[in-house]
């Protein structure tokens, strides 16, 4: 007799943790050296965030899933305001899929993560947040700098 | 002239950290009812509570919390030290001292039950001791504050000015709808109010109805259930649909509601729901009498108690909705919803005095209602005790102005008032949390 064979879901090895780290990588390429994880905001917890310092210093907050997409561009969009950029972070295979048309709405920017390679690619990218509220961002800037 | 009576509503004190909220904002609502374990548990504090809200004309009355002996005792147990124990820091596991008094003071089938810890069933009753646990429940509301005072020497002169309770509540048990058995708690229920409705006394006799809210699912059964409720000879009924929310109840259920509260004001009785919020003021236009909340907000409870220890946030009551959320989610939606500065919050949100107070001119403080800190043993950060206290006080107000509101206005335009916030909710964008949270406004609708 055939054993029974397990469905094999190629995300299901995948966790949230396994984007963190090469969106950090990829962050702090682009210029955002100061990073954080599990920022907490209000009742809310960012998976990321960072600044970029110097002058006209920069911020920007990312979420990370693995399937829910709605739920992380509801989560994205909130983080708008207390970041000037926001992005949902998912895997590749995942993120090259979605429907862009309600991120860009959003301005919320789309990032693949390649789980085997940790390649993190734009795949859409985030406009600067109108809802960005200066008295959130200022905060956050003076605690990472220090 | 108001379209129809206010809403009766019955502020709950869940505990004495409550009693600020309660004593600063009691002369908005109808009265106040309070657990009989709170009266056990801190009888003075109780006491001179209940003194204030007579003395301001306002109604009181006890929850004899019968229906924790019929469940789980491990609900109403805790641990403390074991003094007897040789062991330094032993514990040991009890029934709370509240309830240990309560199980005495109910008579002998409870207290025989608690002896064998365990919970007492159907099958323990004749009529005999139906009657028993009905005088003593009467005998408890009506008289445990009055003990009390002449327990007390330095009280026992001001024992005239001790209040007496406007109306009392039958016995009561929890009918678990959906687990087999559930007919003989409902039969049982049904022998207490009717026993107790027979009782000599002066003050006005209640019946509770608590039961599974699965059984909205049924139309028949539940009516049918009600139905037999009625024979009872009592003028008022609490119904208490364990665990129902009401902004996540579903179009049928509404319609059965519906159907239940018409069928209670077609007999002539009263009828509250024992923890609503503002469906439960909606329903008072098909003749729902009123119900009761807590302060924060207690709008719906399970009768199996939350155990845990995190402390829950207290969010913000949204008044276009009717109910709680985030005020991060609503800071985020404000210029979806064309708000831009306070004077348009006051108008389209909420223009109470502790809103105009927080905001003083400035949406950017509209934060103070979420506000976080880590305290200090914590990982996470939690709500500041001032930021839940704006919150809670910010809701009676906002709970007052909704009672008014219904009162005011007739069913036909609450209809409309519910249909246009549910279009206008709609169509904000999906990333915006308010506009899931905006679905229920339809479902109330339906009630009307």
């Amino acid at each position: 007799m055939m054993p029974l064979s397990k469905k094999k879901n190629s995300n299901k090895h995948v966790a949230e943790c396994d984007l963190s780290r090469p969106v950090r990588r990829f962050l702090s390429r682009e210029g955002y050296t100061q990073i954080v994880e599990e920022l907490q905001f209000f009742e809310r917890s960012i998976d990321v965030y960072g600044v970029a310092p110097g002058e006209g210093a920069k911020t920007v907050a990312v979420e990370l899933k693995l399937r829910k997409w709605q739920k992380a561009l509801q989560q994205a969009a909130l983080y708008q305001l207390c970041s000037d950029y926001s992005y949902v972070a998912m895997p590749k295979n995942i993120a090259r899929g979605l429907e862009p048309r309600a991120f860009s709405a959003a301005g919320i920017g789309i990032l693949a993560v390649d789980t085997t390679s940790k390649a993190v690619e734009i795949v859409l990218p985030a406009i600067l947040s109108k809802q960005a509220k200066g008295h959130y961002i200022s905060a956050y800037k003076e605690m990472l700098g220090r | 002239m108001p379209d129809t009576e206010h809403s009766e509503v019955y502020l709950r004190l869940g505990s004495h950290a409550e009693k600020q909220y309660v004593l600063k904002t009691f002369h908005l609502f109808s009265g106040v009812l309070f657990g009989a374990n709170l009266l056990e548990s801190t009888p003075g504090a109780t006491v001179s509570f209940a003194i204030k809200v007579g003395g301001k004309g306002k109604r009181f009355a006890v929850d004899p919390m019968t229906y924790t002996f019929g469940m789980d005792l491990e609900y109403i147990k805790s641990e403390t030290m074991d003094r007897t124990a040789k062991r330094a820091g032993a514990t040991k596991k009890g029934l709370k001292r509240s309830f240990a008094k309560l199980a005495q003071e109910y008579g002998a089938v409870i207290e025989r039950s608690v002896k064998k810890d365990r919970p007492v069933n159907p099958d323990d009753f004749d009529d005999d001791s139906i009657r028993d646990l009905c005088e003593s429940t009467y005998t408890y509301q009506g008289e445990r504050m009055l003990t009390y005072f002449d327990a007390d020497v330095q009280l026992q002169q001001f024992a005239n000015e001790c209040p007496s309770p406007d109306f009392v509540f039958a016995p009561y048990f929890y009918i678990p709808y959906r687990a087999g058995g559930w007919r003989k708690w409902h039969e049982l229920n049904l022998k207490l109010v009717s026993a107790f409705a027979d009782i000599d006394g002066e003050i006005e006799k209640h019946g509770v109805i608590c039961i599974d809210q699965y059984v909205l699912d049924n139309e028949e059964d539940f009516l049918r259930i009600c139905e037999k409720f009625l024979d009872a000879d009592v003028p008022a009924f609490w119904l208490w649909l364990s665990a129902l929310t009401e902004e996540k109840i579903s179009d049928s259920r509404v319609r059965t509601l519906t159907k239940v509260v018409k069928m209670f004001a077609e007999a002539d009785r009263k009828l509250y729901n024992m923890h609503g919020g503002y469906l439960s003021a909606l329903l008072g236009k098909q003749g729902l009498t009123g119900f009761s909340h807590g302060v924060g907000y207690g709008e719906g409870k399970d009768v199996v108690p939350v155990v845990g220890v995190v402390v829950p946030t207290v969010n913000y009551h949204y008044p276009p909705l009717h109910i709680r959320t985030s005020i991060l989610e609503i800071e985020r939606a404000l210029s979806e919803l064309g708000i831009s500065d306070t004077d348009d919050f006051h108008e389209k949100v909420c223009d109470c005095t502790v809103c105009k107070g927080v905001l003083a001119g400035d949406l950017k403080n509209l934060r103070q209602f979420g506000e976080f800190i880590l305290k200090i043993g914590n990982q996470r950060e939690s709500q500041t005790p001032d930021s839940a206290k704006k919150c809670r006080l910010h809701f009676l107000l906002a709970r007052r102005k909704e009672i008014d509101h219904v009162a005011e206005f007739t069913a036909a335009q609450l209809k409309q008032e519910l249909g246009d916030a549910a279009t206008e909710y709609a169509a904000l964008p999906g990333y915006l949390t308010l506009q899931a949270k905006s679905r229920h406004l339809n479902t109330w609708a339906k009630a009307l």
